[in-house]
This record gives C-alpha cells, structure tokens and sequence, in this order.
C-alpha cells in the first residue's frame, strides 16, 4: 500500500488575515500578564516561565530562588501567579487548551522542587474530592481543575474519569472535604450528578457540588439540591477560597460571577 | 412526476443542484440517528447493536421508518479505528452508554505500524457488512451515511487526548508522524465504506476543534490532513466539526468536502457568505431543544436554520441517545413545512 504524504502542503491556499489574529504581541506583553505577573524578581521570572510553559527554565529558576526565598513564597507569590495568568490567557481567548495543559505541568514541576525543598508536602487550604462522571472518559476539564487547585494549595482527592457513584459518595464520606467536583461532556453520563446529590443528602452532608463541562448548563444544574454550575476550570480556586470562608450551595449559585470575578455564563452547551 | 426520493433530494443538494425542498438529516454528527425509544420499539438493543451488522442495519432502519429523518447511518459510536487498532474500549452496559476508549497503547512514532489487514480488524467488518445490508435494504431511496474520523481526532485517542494536546506545543513531530499515520487509516476505511455501499461518507473531526486547539494549530496539525483524506475520496463527503468551530469555518470550507456540518454556537447567516459552493449543514440544538427542549422549540429553530440558510436541516451534532423520537419528529416535520423551495 502507498502511505499518502501530507507533509508537501505547498498547494495548500492559506490566508493570512492580520486583523482576524491580531497583532502579533510577545505574550509577556498582553494585558492578561501584566495584569496577573509580579513586578518583583525572582516571582516575575518564574511567573512567566509557568506561562509560556517551560518546564526546564522552571525547575532550574525555582532551584536558584530557593537559596534566597521561602519555598511557600515561591508557589504563592511566583508560580501561582503565572498559572493566574493563564487563566486569564484562556479565558481571554489567546490560550487554547494545550497552552493550558503545558503550563499547569510546568508549574506542578516548580511546586513539587519546593515541597522537596520543604522536606514535607506543603500546608494545604483544604480539601477537595474531584472526578468525572460514570461512563465519561473526558477528563481534561476535570485535570484542568485539579491543576488549579493545587496550584492555589489545596489538596485535592482525585478520583479520576468513569467513576461510579457510589466510589464518589463514600469517598467523600471518608475524606470529608470542603468540596465536591463532578465533570461531563457527555449528555448521557450527567445523570449521575443528582443521584449522588440525594445520596450525600441523605446522608446528612450539606457541601458544595460544583458541576461543570460540555455537557451542562446552569439551568440544569440547579435543578438538584447541592448542585451548583461551574463555567470554567481556571474558576476552581476563587470559589474554593469561598467555600473555605463558609459560602454555600445556595449563595455559590447566586454570587457566582462576583467570587470569581468575571462575568460567567451559564452555558456549557 | 411523483416526489423525489430523499436518496436523489440529498445527492443533489450537495451536488449543487436544485430541489422541490431541503432535506431533514443525520449524515453527519457525532451523536447518531438511533435513540432509546427506538431500541425500545425495535427490542435491538445498544451495547449489542455495536457489534452486530443485523442489528446495526435495523436499528438504523427504524430510525427512519419511526421518525421520518430522511436518512441511515452507521455506526452509532465512533471508536472503530482506534479499537481495530489496538486501543481498549469500554462498551458501557446501558441502552444509551456510547462505546469510549478506555486505554490509549499508543506513546512514540515508532510504535505506529499500518495493518496489512485494517478492514478485518475490530468491529470494522461489522461496520462495512452493516453497510452493505443498508445498501440491499434502503440503499435506493434512502441516503445512506457512514462515519469515519478526522486525522487529528483518531491521533489524538491513539495517544489519549491530554498526551497529545500537550505534544502540539511541546512535541509537533510526533503529533504530525500520529496524523499522518491516522490518515492512512482514515483513507483506507473510508474507500471500504464507499465500496461497501455507503453514499456519503462523514469525517468527523471534534478534537479539531477551537474548544480544543487553536485556529493556528488547526491550520497546522488538523487541515492539511483533512485536505489529504479528501482528495483522496471520489464520494460525496462531508466535514463534522462540533464547538465553537466559526473562527475555522472558512478554513473547513477549504478543505474539499461538499458540505460541512456545524452546531448551534455557529451562525449559519454569518458565515453562508464564507463558505462558497460547499453545503452547511445543521445547527438545531442537540441538547438543549432536541433532547431536553419541546416540539415547539424545535419547530421553532428549525425555522430560524432554514431562514439563516441552511442547505440542509440537521441536528448539530447528530442526536443523543436519550434524545425524544417526537423532537426528532418535529424536526422533520417543520422542515417539510417551512423549507419548501419555491
């Protein structure tokens, strides 16, 4: 069999429309960056190294800055800060998912230099259960959210993709965290969130179910008690430092955007 | 003259020429044509269905004859190639489970090695021998459409998705090496469905889409690939890219298919005058009118489809499982109602 090339593209037509992909501005110098990186070194270069996720400059300039700097003032004050910049990134629309992805693993890598400069796992916030949906092997949006999480110093219990309802519900018996996530992009698997929302209930637990993905809406989501709708991954922190104040369900679905601190629709769909 | 078959409406829709009314379809889409109350009314039931050519004709068939959809189409699911390939699938045991990779096996370039015997492999088979009882059954009246994926999609399960994504930024060889070998794959399954007796062959390509990766990196990883699986096909065919997909329109317009298929977030009105001679199809909402909305809703954006000029009136992205047999009605009958061409 003859394999086809695709590797001669040069008949391919391409345009080149400048005012449709804007300017060319060095990511650095974007609003999103500015606005979220600090002034001060070495947080500002470690910042935009876990922006333009580069794993090795990342590493090696958490080493450097841990002869001067507190492991915790590392994460907070520099990596944190780059991951909240690419929030804002992809939220603005200049970063795609794989941007998202290559900078999270980039900032995981600075982070766990620090613990093992700490010689113990960080201090955590809080704790947080995260999984997606029974029969639902889209997991990025939920490792999206883990990321982020732990990003901001919580520790999150991460179930993982396909998880039944029952693993959900005794999980968070036994962990007992501040919060509970549940993802699906598929319309066929998100049944399963108000089950298990009737499950904690009638187990007389009363936590956040934030509930996000392609799947959903915000419509939907509240219609089950616990339940409340999650727009985007890079939200996960904002809200966990709400929920760690003692905001609820109810409030959450009403206070939504002012916690996050943008406006959010409530279409996944 | 009696009315046309839905067969030649939808042949010459796409061919460019004209016709008594648009046609109502599934051709393309990831969702299928089959819902629960068909399985119920057929006593074929999913997981089944999946992996038997008998059951998978019928089933397709019934969705027809029970919702008036203008159309066939298999399979239901979109995992063959990557199962054929060696990729684990969980089947899910419920009547409206949609079979999912579970294990992706595939890490480097050089672990890719094309099959001497790709259409024997995986429920292939059951597909193309599902298409040739639709050929024998339907295949003189009714459009007969089978799925095969995008390149960059079937990469991307080969290696897992968040692997691969991670790549386009960090290791652009192995994901151009992964698309070149899905395109082979992609080729090679397609020609056997045309042969087979499939009309209109769909690509699917979700992963290709901006909710994923960039307008850029669809130019650069997706495109070219989906240019090659064209010019490489004699049938009609047709382009599936779900999401947020305007920004790419124009784009997948280029890429040589006859129609392109576009869900609901996609203007139709906004980008008719973008796309030239190639046919748009959809945009009805999948999920919140077909499957959770009333007939009057659907009644409703159907009208508002075929007036932004739709070429023909499709779900977004084809129907889910659960999705009410009297929407999909609805569908049909409110396109035979406002899309007359007068």
């Amino acid at each position: 069999m003859v394999l086809p090339s695709i590797k001669n593209t040069d008949f391919i037509f391409r345009r080149f429309n400048v005012e449709l992909e804007g300017p060319a501005i060095p990511v650095e110098d974007t609003p999103e960056v500015k606005g979220a990186v600090p002034t001060a070194e070495p947080f500002k270069t470690l910042a935009l190294a876990v922006v333009k996720g580069d794993t090795d400059t990342v590493i090696s300039k958490v080493k450097d800055a841990l002869k001067t700097t507190k492991p915790l003032d590392i994460i907070e004050k520099g990596l944190a800060k780059g991951m909240d910049a690419v929030g804002a990134l992809y939220a603005s629309g200049t970063y795609f998912l794989p941007n998202v992805m290559v900078s999270a693993d980039a900032m995981m890598a600075g982070i766990s230099e620090c613990e093992k400069a700490l010689g113990k796992t960080t201090e955590k916030k809080g704790k947080v259960v995260c999984h997606v949906a029974e029969g639902d092997p889209h997991d990025i949006g939920k490792n999206l959210v883990v990321m982020f999480l732990r990003a901001a110093g919580y520790d999150v219990v991460d179930l993982g993709r396909d998880v039944p309802i029952e693993t959900v519900v005794d999980s968070v018996k036994k962990e007992k965290p501040i919060w509970l996530t549940g993802t699906a992009l598929m319309t066929t698997t998100m049944s399963n969130f108000p089950k298990i929302a009737e499950k904690l209930k009638a187990a007389g637990i009363d936590i956040p179910f934030g509930c996000g993905g392609g799947a959903l809406s915000k419509e939907w989501v509240e219609t089950f008690d616990l339940g409340f709708f999650g727009a985007k991954a890079h939200h996960a922190p904002k809200l966990a430092d709400a929920i760690l104040k003692g905001m609820g369900w109810k409030d959450l679905r009403i206070k939504y955007s002012e916690v996050v601190g943008e406006y959010a629709t409530g279409k996944g769909w | 003259m009696g009315e046309i078959s839905p067969k030649e409406r939808a042949f010459k829709v796409l061919k460019g020429e004209k016709v008594d009314r648009i046609p109502v379809t599934s051709l393309a889409g990831c969702g299928g044509t089959v819902n629960v109350e068909m399985q119920e009314a057929t006593g074929i039931y999913w997981p089944d269905a999946h992996k038997d050519p008998e059951k998978m004709a019928k089933l397709a068939i019934a969705s027809y004859e029970l919702s008036g959809l203008e159309c066939v189409r298999v399979p239901f699911d979109f995992v063959e190639e990557p199962e054929a390939l060696g990729c684990k699938i969980k089947f899910g045991e419920k009547v409206d489970s949609v079979p999912a990779v579970a294990e992706h096996v595939f890490n480097t370039p050089e672990e890719l090695k094309m099959p001497d015997n790709l259409l024997e492999l995986g429920r292939i088979p059951v597909v193309l021998k599902s298409i040739e009882i639709l050929k024998e059954k339907v295949g003189d009246f009714l459009p007969i459409s089978s799925l095969a994926l995008g390149p960059f999609t079937l990469a991307a399960m080969l290696a897992g998705e968040a692997k691969f994504l991670i790549w386009v930024l960090k290791k652009p060889d192995y994901v151009r090496a992964f698309v070149d070998f899905a395109t082979s794959i992609v080729i090679e399954y397609a020609k056997a469905q045309y042969k087979a007796g499939s009309h209109i062959v769909q690509i699917g390509d979700p992963t290709a889409s901006p909710d994923l990766i960039s307008p850029d990196q669809f130019r650069n990883f997706a495109m070219p690939a989906l240019i090659e699986v064209a010019n490489n096909l004699d049938g009609l065919k047709l382009l599936h890219i779900c999401g947020k997909a305007e920004a790419i329109v124009p784009d997948m317009a280029d890429c040589g298919y006859h129609g392109i298929s576009v869900e609901e977030s996609v203007n139709i009105a906004k980008i008719k005058p973008l796309v030239g001679n190639v046919k748009i199809l959809g945009n009805i909402n999948s999920k919140r009118t077909l499957l959770f909305g009333k007939p009057e809703d659907v009644e409703a954006e159907v009208k508002v489809a075929i007036n932004a000029g739709a070429d023909m009136v499709e779900p977004g992205c084809g129907f889910a499982p659960r999705t009410p047999t009297r929407n999909i009605k609805a569908m049909v009958e409110a396109t035979k109602k406002f899309g007359v061409k007068t």
